[in-house]
């Protein structure tokens, strides 16, 4: 009897002991799961005039990310990560962006932060930077040597804005008078000054070169104000993308029949204001083409990722955006690549051994082609992904955009940065005049 | 300065102008005539583009009159407003401003949830081109604010509801509308 109680007693212990082992075993296994779950954050405008930069990248952002985890997630040092995305509107305030990185870190423990940069950069990078957290920004002139997990580069900004004199220079080598404007914020006068060096060291002569108040609302007057200048070219620089609409609206019904050259225009919503064949007309000119272009050949990750666009986001589909893909759909994700590029490189996702693993390559595979990382002499630090930049004009038979030019930037610059530095100098708008 | 520049400043300037007078007749009006302090005026005119926005640009309606159908649907904002907010508050110019302001959060935010944030509305431009006007180039939408500011303006001018209230209508005034509280904003 007494035999038989005990040995209950220690079938009890052992059915207790396997429990425990299980529980512990089920705990450790979603401890383990829970690990391998990687948050990226997308911190940046998704509502007021600068939304055209922040919020489509939504879109694009998330296609990676399905693919990635339709793979089983991102292949790292061996092992599977699966990707997750984290939004925040930072209304492109600085104080907003601060809110937001760090809701973004505390709560969700983002490791990257896909940004568009300017106000935001400036207000959060001293927290980011103590979290070592990377923000990738769509502006370059974001970059600092204090700023070492702040990268840039994917989107060509400002590059692009120092290639369109070039580009106009070998179309139009008749033409000298050259206007440029954009919103008073730090992103509108930084990248100003480059366009103004770049242009300065192209022969141009920059006629107009003034801000306009964010807060503006009529473009008639700034407009007038360009137009009395006599320009040959009209650059909207970095201007936002909704203001950029009715700046050509009122170029076009001031009658203005010469050249517009932009950052960014978003012919969808430009074409609801001016005829297309204006567009055509005054060779509006970007860097943003469509993914759409013929250029890009068949088969190519582009065409393949517009096909996926129209999947989720097109009419009919049940994530419908109602709007067509613009450039800013797959502007982000670039740098999201990147990112996911060095961590593999690294086989880690510590930021120092993924930066390093960047720089030590040779060439970083981009939705725009080979780039490098590259950008000590105009940000102190190399920082900056440099892939090829392409230049598309509208054209009025397809009413879209496409590419004219691929621009390989360093050399370029190699041969005209003594101009173009002294000028962004004095503008006061070298890095490290801007501290 | 040129003579082209000259003319398209002024001409810029006389759209401008019309602009915000049409807002300032509204504020004169609610304030001025019926003393009324409406903090949400500003949203009513925001109200009123939505209206035009999803009548012309969603619905597909004849800009005109999706023009014209904003005109009742914020008079009954108006009315609606005037029986809920500014009857009971009736001799207290700061209260009824206050409860405004209060509207002026409603109606922002109820903007935002049924329209969205984010991108500015994408609105096709019904008359596109410009008209030379005198050397001056102006959009022939833009053409259209400045006889409706002159309207306005004319109406406020001349009518008894306009600045004439204020003279042969006073009895009216008087009887239908209690003199603000001592000490409010009106007596001081």
């Amino acid at each position: 009897m007494k035999k038989e109680r005990l040995s209950g007693l220690f079938l009890r212990i052992l059915l207790s002991m396997a429990l425990i082992v299980v529980f512990s075993v089920t705990s450790g296994t979603n401890a383990q799961s829970a690990e391998k779950t990687i948050n990226i954050g997308f911190l940046a405008a998704l509502s007021g005039p600068d939304a055209g930069w922040g919020l489509p990248g939504l879109t694009g952002n998330q296609i990676f990310i399905d693919r990635v985890n339709a793979e089983g997630g991102l292949l790292v040092g061996g092992k599977r990560y699966k990707l997750k995305m984290y939004a925040f509107d930072d209304e492109a305030t600085g104080s907003k962006a601060l809110q937001g990185a760090k809701q973004l870190v505390l709560e969700h423990d983002v490791k990257f932060i896909s940004a568009i940069g300017g106000n935001p950069a400036d207000a959060t990078h001293p927290y980011l930077t103590k979290k070592k957290v990377f923000y990738a920004t769509l502006i370059s002139t974001d970059i600092m040597p204090d700023r070492p997990y702040l990268i840039g580069g994917g989107d060509v900004t400002p590059r692009i804005d120092m290639l369109r004199p070039l580009y106009h220079r070998i179309n139009n080598p008749e033409l000298k008078r050259w206007a440029v404007t954009s919103q008073d914020d730090t992103i509108g006068k930084t990248c100003q000054a480059w366009e103004v060096g770049s242009a300065i060291a192209e022969g141009w002569d920059v006629v107009y070169d003034k801000h306009f108040s964010g807060e503006t609302e009529d473009f008639a007057p700034v407009v007038t104000a360009i137009l009395a200048t006599k320009p040959d070219v009209v650059s909207l620089n970095l201007t936002y993308p909704s203001y950029v609409t009715l700046i050509i609206e009122q170029l076009y019904l001031q009658g203005f029949k010469g050249i517009i050259s932009g950052n960014y225009i978003d012919t969808e919503s430009v074409l609801q204001k001016v005829p297309a064949e204006y567009m055509e007309l005054t060779r509006s000119t970007n860097s943003f083409p469509l993914f759409d272009d013929p250029w890009w050949g068949e088969p190519s990750w582009q065409h393949e990722f517009i096909k996926e666009w129209n999947a989720k986001y097109g009419p009919g589909t049940p994530g419908d955006v109602h709007r067509k893909i613009t450039g800013i759909d797959w502007d982000h994700v670039i740098m999201l690549k990147v990112w996911a590029h060095g961590a593999q490189l690294a086989g880690t996702f510590d930021p120092d051994k993924i930066l390093e693993a960047l720089r030590a390559a040779k060439s970083i595979p981009t939705i725009l082609g080979p780039a490098v990382m590259y950008g000590k002499e105009m940000w102190g630090i190399d920082n900056m992904v440099s892939p090829p930049v392409p230049i598309a004009e509208v054209k009025a038979d397809c009413k879209c955009k496409r590419i004219q030019a691929h621009f390989k930037f360093e050399q370029w610059f190699e041969s005209r940065k003594d101009t173009i530095i002294k000028v962004v100098k004095e503008k006061g708008q070298f890095w490290d005049q801007r501290k | 300065m040129e003579l082209t520049t000259f003319v398209q400043t002024i001409a810029n300037s006389v759209v401008a102008g019309s602009i915000y007078s049409t807002v300032a007749v509204g504020l004169a009006l609610a304030f001025g005539v019926m003393q009324m302090a409406n903090h949400a005026h500003g949203e009513f005119f925001m109200l009123g583009s939505y209206v035009v926005y999803v009548f012309y640009a969603l619905a597909g309606m004849p800009f005109p009159l999706a023009v014209l159908a904003a005109i009742p649907t914020i008079a009954a904002l108006g009315l609606l407003t005037e029986r809920f907010i500014f009857r009971p508050t009736r001799g207290n110019v700061m209260a009824g401003f206050m409860a405004t302001a209060g509207l002026t959060w409603i109606l922002q935010t109820a903007a935002g949830r049924i329209w969205g944030l984010g991108f500015m509305k994408m609105i096709p431009t019904p008359y596109m081109g410009s008209a030379n006007i005198a050397g001056a180039q102006i959009g022939l939408q833009r053409v259209l604010i400045v006889p409706a500011a002159g309207l306005l303006l004319g109406f406020y001018g001349s009518s008894c509801i306009g600045s004439g209230w204020a003279r042969p209508c006073a009895p009216v005034l008087k009887t239908r509308m209690p003199l603000p509280c001592k000490g409010s904003a009106l007596t001081k």
